[in-house]
């Protein structure tokens, strides 16, 4: 069972019901337990509506959306059972810190879970080990910390509520590259070591190619594909017709086939690029 | 919803009233509440009432959005008629039971009070309804600048007021941004108790004010990169003067204010 699915799901903002006002519209697709899915498009295509969805933020103006195989908007529990099943880290979440320390803060999403004293200080130590700070941090006030640090924190925030799905909208937006690689890591232990399911926003087509599985791109409102990362870039045409990039180091290795070298083509990642190349190499020095 | 509160807001529209100098406006809109306040006969607030109808008809702006705005503080309107309707004790009791008794003296006063507030947020809304905030600040300015002479900061008052103004939207946008990722991380605002709830804010405000001296902090940096200075010489892009439209409507004004007056002294 898909654990996420959406049914022609629309949303306009305002009060207009008229379709050219809608912010996306007609939207179907399934995810599956454990699957990362990266969302790409252009600004303005509707990706933050979107995921908005997932979390109960936004109610569709019509259409269905079932997490879990629950449908969402049947009563008020099933919102408040959304809210525990999806975390949801929104643009710049750094803004949402409130608390005078660092521990406080990741404990708010918990405590509104309504656990245990004792669970609450165990899922806060988990969170801080999951996003790679030093627990010395917890004592600290989080608006003396550097704008990483804010933001890991503040994801923390929501891995402390163990969300089956984790929703974030561009995770990585204004960092360093240091800064962001942590990001990203984070985001894959989370996938692959506790096997939960991903939904990651972002306009970086090298950061979806890393370790996304499938790829959604958004366009205008609507699907403009949803696919395994292989199949999305070969249809390098289609992205660039609605001003997307396929990773540059996937055009180098489409350029060398043209060229008339025998080199695979499934190559999204400088890692993978290395490997490939060593492999080449290799052949060619033993006969 | 926050954004339902339409205070302060301007509607676009090319009425005689939009068309008016500021000055014009915030006079008028200030006589009208002095007004309101003096009169006392039941017969002046329905007068009230319907010139306040008729200039929200000539600008064509809709009653529900000034109703939108009374709904906030009708709760506490409607218990504060209560308490007077209970507590005042003079005149003649028209209606009693049990230790109750409604005086016509008590029907009155609460009738007027509830006619004031309620037309006060009336005329308040139509000045802010019908123009620019920018246009609102200059009016004040020009309008104190006599003050200046006595080192009242006029100036920058005005700018004060103006940056105050233009960021209502921008802080409001924030704090609904604020609610969503705060919902997410399992906040309810709507159970609880008034102290339970108060304390609710918390997550909300707190990263409000942060976010909003963030950006006094960038304002003021883009201000200064842009060389502005406290006290120095400013022309303005648009200059503000009275026409012929401004004459008749302060003229006309005046005159119905002074029948209001007339009628509030002779017919009680
Ligand atoms: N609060 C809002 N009120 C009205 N319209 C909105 C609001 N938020 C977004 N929109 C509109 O909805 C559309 C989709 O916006 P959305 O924020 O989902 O885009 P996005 O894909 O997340 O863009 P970006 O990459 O810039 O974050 C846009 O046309 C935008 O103008
Ligand atoms: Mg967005």
């Amino acid at each position: 069972m898909a654990i996420v699915e959406l049914e022609k799901v629309s949303y306009a903002y305002g009060k207009s019901k008229a379709a050219q006002d809608e912010a996306i519209s007609d939207i179907s697709f399934k995810i599956e337990e454990g699957e990362y899915v990266g969302i790409i498009g252009h600004t303005g295509s509707g990706k933050s509506t979107l995921i908005k969805h997932l979390n109960c933020i936004l109610k569709p103006t019509c259409g269905k959306i079932y997490i879990d195989g629950v449908d969402v908007w049947k009563n008020k529990a099933t919102v408040a059972g959304n809210r525990q099943n999806v975390g949801l880290v929104f643009q710049y979440p750094e803004y949402q810190l409130f608390e005078e320390t660092v521990e406080k803060d990741i404990a708010f999403g918990p405590k509104n879970l309504g656990l245990s004293a004792d669970e609450v200080r165990f899922r806060v130590a988990r969170a801080i080990e999951m996003v790679g700070l030093s627990s010395s941090l917890l004592g600290k006030n989080p608006f003396e910390l550097s704008g990483g640090e804010k933001r890991r924190v503040a994801i923390a925030g929501i891995l402390a509520m163990d969300p089956k799905i984790l929703v974030l909208d561009e995770p990585t937006v204004g960092l360093d590259p240091a800064g962001k690689e942590k990001i990203l890591n984070i985001i894959k232990y989370y996938n692959r070591d506790e096997n939960r399911t991903v939904v990651h926003v972002t306009h970086s087509m090298e950061d979806i190619a890393r370790y996304a599985d499938k790829i959604l791109i958004m366009n205008g409102g609507k699907i403009l594909s949803f696919d395994s990362v292989e199949e999305t870039f070969k249809r390098a045409s289609m992205l660039r017709s609605v001003g997307l990039d396929v990773p540059k180091i996937y055009e180098v290795f489409l350029k060398l086939k043209d060229k008339g070298f025998d080199v695979p083509l499934n190559v999204y990642t400088i890692q993978r690029a290395l490997e490939v190349v060593k492999n080449i190499v290799e052949r060619k020095v033993k006969p | 919803m926050i954004r339902d509160i339409t205070i302060g807001q301007y509607v676009c529209g090319n009425s005689v009233l939009h068309r008016l100098d500021p000055r014009t406006k915030i006079l008028s809109t200030v006589s009208y509440i002095f007004a309101l306040f003096l009169i006392d006969s039941l017969w002046c607030y329905v007068l009230n009432f319907s010139l306040i109808l008729i200039f929200y008809l000539i600008c064509g702006i809709s009653l529900k959005m000034v109703l939108n705005n009374v709904k906030p503080i009708l709760p506490i309107l409607i218990l504060t008629s209560i308490i007077n309707l209970c507590v005042i004790r003079d005149g003649e009791a028209v209606f009693s039971f049990w230790i109750f008794s409604l005086t016509d003296r008590a029907i009155f006063f609460t009738l007027t009070i509830f006619f004031r507030i309620i037309l006060l947020i009336f005329s308040s809304s139509l000045l802010t309804y019908t123009t620019l905030p920018v246009d609102l600040t200059r009016g004040i300015e020009k309008m104190i600048k006599p003050l200046a002479k006595i080192r009242f900061p006029v100036e920058e008052i005005a700018m004060m007021i103006s940056i105050a103004l233009r960021f209502i939207p921008t802080l409001i946008l924030e704090a609904e941004k604020i609610i969503c990722a705060q919902k997410s991380r399992g906040f309810n605002m709507e159970t609880g108790g008034f102290i339970k709830r108060a304390k609710c804010m918390v997550p909300i405000l707190l990263p409000l004010f942060v976010c909003a001296f963030k950006r006094a902090d960038e304002l003021a940096v883009a201000m200064e990169s842009r060389c502005y200075r406290v006290g120095g010489q400013r022309t303005s892009y648009k200059t503000l003067s009275f026409k012929k439209l401004d004459i008749f409507f302060a003229l006309g004004f005046l005159a119905v204010l002074t029948m209001v007056f007339m009628i509030n002294a002779f017919f009680r």
